[in-house]
């Protein structure tokens, strides 16, 4: 049986927990071992909540060049997150065993909501990096590949979401130019047959998959819908049935693009 | 002509200058000039005083994915630095920190490997000719005392870790990293104490023993000589390598 290589955060993450509810029992089946299961392959799931691009790519460049036998890889499929976070490694011990539905135990990855250093378009920058560094990768070893935007790549951040009175810290009208500007720059960097929802953002015709599949259709923003595939108002991860809905997505995009 | 793509910190950069002394004049050629002309190739040096293992990854990274006709790349280099740096951008300019904000010497030394891994699959996936090495240590400056500026002078830092843990968490690492082409990883795996070397202690010798190749004894870069020197042994090592092809 060939492996499935998923890395990504929160929405991807085999052990997510609620912040917003503890209590919650949030064990059902996620999409990577939805997905797995319908591809007929095995779930190596790397993903772990609140990391962000950084984790995400070193994740899946150390899992795949550390496999002898490349043949055994069936997918991979990277699931960005907001390029605003910060991941950083402290100490050398971790348990990389990656059984199926495993995770890093004694995982020696951290991470900050909001990267210290540098500017948005810096980040943004950054993660493009990250994607174009996956396709290599991928094609390197002429593996079967998939990645897309899982959240919105900036839009949180520069809402103001998570700055002191909710406010962007900079020209957001301007900044944002920069970044939109950077995305269109790697058209022809990205091999954007295999990014799901390329140019990843609504303003340039693009999406983020919780939006393309949990929302409507992609352009269509449904209320209801949302509401139906998401935990709760203050808390949008996907539920039981979100998680489904992820995997049929990526299931039937797959279907379609073969 | 074909390109020669270079990147590295300031023992790299054409426009290094001495921060002991900065009315130095330091614009003698540098190895990668040297190179390219001993090569017959077009210099792209990208190397720069302070820079750090993600800036030389990155700026290579631009560069390459940059230049649309492969084919016209006739050499890459990698001249990497010490693992503790750190760089990012503000306003599309680079900034740099001698130390990460976050993290320890051991999880920077992971990311670094994870540079130099990238480095390998981008010219293995295009099929471009390409040389790495540890130009500077790697980590043992930071381990054992570091020397950071302060408004005030200079002064050592001392590291607050656990020497002895570290230093074989460190080695374990390398060791065990098994991801690295050592064909075209020059004096991998790095450190004298596993068979490896920097490239600047290989050729420049020890500071004490041999003072010509450098500045001073303040100021370790290498002078007009040692530069000559860094060249010329890069150019043997390359030659012989690659069976005199690039």
């Amino acid at each position: 049986m060939k492996y499935l290589i998923v890395s990504g955060d929160s929405f991807t993450d085999y052990n997510f927990r609620s912040t917003s509810y503890p209590d919650m029992d949030t064990s059902w089946p996620k999409w990577p071992e939805l997905l797995a299961e319908k591809l007929g392959m095995e779930c190596i799931n790397l993903a772990l909540c609140g990391k962000g691009n950084e984790y995400i790519y070193s994740t899946l460049q150390d899992q795949i060049v550390s496999m002898p036998n490349k043949d055994e890889i069936g997918l991979v499929i990277a699931a960005w997150s907001e390029c605003h976070r910060r991941d950083y490694q402290r100490g050398g011990h971790y348990d990389n065993r990656n059984q199926s539905h495993d995770h890093w135990t004694n995982s020696n990855w951290h991470d900050e909501k909001i990267d210290s250093c540098g500017d948005l378009p810096y980040w943004a920058h950054r993660s493009l990096r990250y994607y174009s560094a996956f396709d290599i990768l991928c094609e390197r070893y002429n593996l079967p590949y998939i990645q897309f935007q899982m959240l919105d790549l900036y839009a949180d951040f520069l809402q103001g979401s998570y700055s002191r009175g909710g406010k962007y810290p900079g020209n957001d009208i301007k900044d944002e130019k920069i970044v939109l500007k950077l995305i269109l720059s790697y058209d022809k960097i990205i091999n954007t047959t295999k990014f799901i929802g390329w140019p990843l953002v609504f303003k340039l015709g693009g999406w983020s998959l919780n939006v393309g599949a949990l929302t409507g259709d992609g352009n269509q923003f449904d209320q209801e819908f949302y509401d139906f595939y998401t935990i709760s108002k203050i808390d949008r991860h996907p539920n039981a049935a979100g998680q489904v809905k992820l995997a049929e997505y990526l299931y039937d995009w797959l279907e379609t693009a073969a | 002509m074909k390109y020669l793509i270079v990147s590295g910190d300031s023992f790299t950069d054409s426009w290094f200058e001495s921060i002991y002394y900065p009315d130095m004049d330091c614009s003698w050629p540098k190895w990668p000039e040297i190179l390219a002309e001993k090569l017959g190739m077009e210099l792209i040096n990208l190397g720069r005083g302070g820079a750090g293992n993600k800036y030389i990854y990155t700026e290579l990274l631009d560069t390459i994915m940059g230049i649309e006709n492969k084919s016209e790349i006739g050499l890459i280099i990698s001249a990497w630095t010490q693992s503790n740096r750190e760089d990012y951008q503000v306003r599309g300019k680079w900034h740099r920190r001698k130390v990460h904000a976050h993290g320890d010497i051991v999880g920077w030394v992971n990311t670094s490997l994870r540079y130099y891994t990238g480095l390998q699959l981008l010219c293995e996936r295009y099929n471009l000719p390409y040389y790495q090495f540890q130009m500077i240590d790697f980590y043992h400056t930071y381990i054992n005392n570091f020397r950071e500026k302060e408004d005030d002078g200079f002064y050592h830092k001392k590291y607050t870790g656990d020497i002895v843990q570290d230093k074989n968490l460190i080695l374990n690492t390398l060791n065990a990293y098994d991801k690295i082409d050592v064909n075209t990883f020059i004096g991998w795996p790095i450190t004298k104490e596993l068979g490896g070397f920097a490239m600047s202690d290989l050729i420049l010798g020890d500071r004490l023993e041999y003072p010509e190749n450098r500045i001073a004894d303040l100021d370790q870069h290498p002078n007009e000589l040692g530069q000559q020197k860094l060249a010329e042994g890069i150019y043997a090592k390359i030659n012989k390598l690659s069976g005199g092809n690039i």
